[in-house]
């Protein structure tokens, strides 16, 4: 099989383990990966859907990114450290980084926002 | 306590840092107990008179296994005794009110359930526990001599919630000497912001959107709603378990310690047995180790193949958990085991030398 062929395959059987691990419930497994497929009859979509795409295709953009190593590019990057300016420029976006990455988390959970346990079962 | 939260972040962690680089060498394991203690007793306070009992058994039945070592009969005394007491509490918290609604339901009877919750972190300190008696057995690491450092060793707070599984040989020599500079304080405390953004910034926010589908707050289902919903979950349950194994392993490399890698971008993986190999790494390999390879594994004819299954199965509650093991022993069968075969030798000659 090609490479994509078998990533897609991969991340299907994934995601309907995922589905599986999640309810824990057959009943309401299977009318999710009914949906999914559609193969209940659900519409494909509505306004409610596309309120909450609208909302999420972002962050599922950049936790897609993140998910990927990209390799070469950090070969690359790191290659550049026998370059001394380039160093100095790398390391201090990546400081940057760091530290608007904190003020940004401070900020979140300082609100209160959505941050579950997810490790009670374990 | 968990990281991602203002206490942790903003009064525990300067605190104790603060302390631990300031007191000399030998006292830094005091205070990483102590740490742990008042980090795990935050929440868990129940689980602490049992986490020591054990620490004790664990110290002593090394030690004997030690010093028995041309003994088979008593050593393997020893082994089984400590692992059956570390896996009878762990069943106990697991187990114990799914027996008791059994009997109930078979026999009529109306004994009241205990409702114990399972104790934070009960899973991931058993398997610790097992991987270094079951280690000191074979011979691949010495005992540890020092009750002091076993201690340090078993309740390390980074990584007891959610992993890695730290190994005793992982950290053995760090126990004693730690490399601590200002190098692995940069490179642990990045890694840490990092660990601590992949939680907050991504798993949190696609976790919101998985909670409107969890919780139900729709009014219909549509196909891509349910695709949305999938994809959010997964990115959540991703982010949030590496982010905290990047939190875990940035913590221990601050206080130099050097932890193994758990997470190895599961989501480019081109079959299943790739992706396991890329997800929890440190679960996967502690289950392939200590339980699969030692039953047998694959080499011995389906019907044992099979048995080896479900005593993993049995070790794990609740249909989640054990199609997540199920996975895990599928992709070892279809993966070669040989590749830690020469452990054995290796590591029996490494003790030998010790005696």
């Amino acid at each position: 099989m090609p490479k994509i062929f078998r990533h897609i395959y991969t991340i299907l059987l994934v995601l309907i383990s995922w589905v599986i691990f999640a309810f824990e419930d057959l009943g309401k497994i299977g009318t999710y990966l009914g949906t999914m497929f559609n193969l209940n009859g659900s519409i494909f979509a509505n306004s409610e859907a596309i309120y909450y795409f609208k909302n999420y295709v972002i962050i599922i953009i950049v936790g897609i990114i993140c998910s990927i190593p990209f390799t070469k590019l950090r070969e690359k990057i790191k290659n550049t450290e026998k370059n001394k300016k380039k160093e100095i420029i790398f390391g201090t976006i990546g400081s940057v980084a760091c530290v608007l990455i904190v003020i940004v988390c401070t900020a979140s959970l300082v609100n209160n926002s959505f941050n579950p346990f997810l490790y009670f079962r374990f | 306590m968990v990281f991602s939260s203002v206490v942790f972040l903003y009064i525990f962690l300067p605190i104790m840092l603060l302390i631990y680089f300031i007191v000399p060498r030998k006292f830094k394991n005091l205070i990483m107990i102590i740490a742990s203690f008042i980090f795990f007793a935050w929440g868990e306070i129940r689980y602490i008179p049992i986490m020591l009992l054990l620490a004790v058994m664990d110290f002593w039945c090394g030690n004997k296994i030690n010093e028995y070592w041309k003994d088979k009969k008593k050593k393997r005394i020893y082994l089984w005794i400590d692992v059956g007491v570390n896996l009878l509490i762990l069943f106990f918290f697991k187990y114990a009110d799914f027996i008791i609604s059994s009997i109930n339901g078979v026999t009529g009877l109306n004994i009241p359930l205990l409702n114990i919750p399972l104790p934070i972190g009960v899973s991931f300190n058993t398997f610790q526990s097992l991987s270094y008696i079951i280690d000191v057995y074979r011979g691949t690491v010495v005992c540890e001599k020092s009750f002091y450092n076993y201690l340090t060793y078993t309740t390390l707070f980074p990584q007891i919630i959610a992993g890695p599984i730290v190994r005793y040989e992982t950290v053995d020599e760090e126990l004693v000497d730690k490399k601590i500079s200002l190098d692995n304080f940069s490179l642990g405390m990045r890694r840490f912001i990092v660990g601590l953004g992949k939680k907050v910034l991504i798993a949190n926010n696609v976790g919101a959107m998985w909670n409107v589908i969890e919780t139900g707050n729709y009014s219909e289902m549509t196909v891509l709603l349910s695709w949305i919903g999938i994809i959010s979950f997964a990115l959540q349950i991703y982010f949030d378990f590496s982010g905290y194994s990047d939190m875990a392993i940035g913590l221990a490399k601050i206080f130099g310690m050097e932890f193994d890698e758990n997470f190895n971008y599961p989501y480019i993986s081109k079959s299943i047995t790739e992706f396991w190999r890329r997800w929890h790494i440190t679960l996967s390999s502690w289950f392939r180790d200590y339980i699969y390879i030692p039953l047998g594994g694959n080499r011995k004819g389906l019907p044992k193949q099979i048995r080896n299954i479900l005593i993993v199965w049995a070790l794990t509650r609740g249909m989640a958990w054990s199609i997540m093991e199920l996975c895990i022993m599928g992709s070892i069968f279809w993966s070669n085991p040989n590749s830690r075969k020469n452990i054995y030798v290796k590591g029996i000659r490494k003790n030998a030398k010790n005696i």
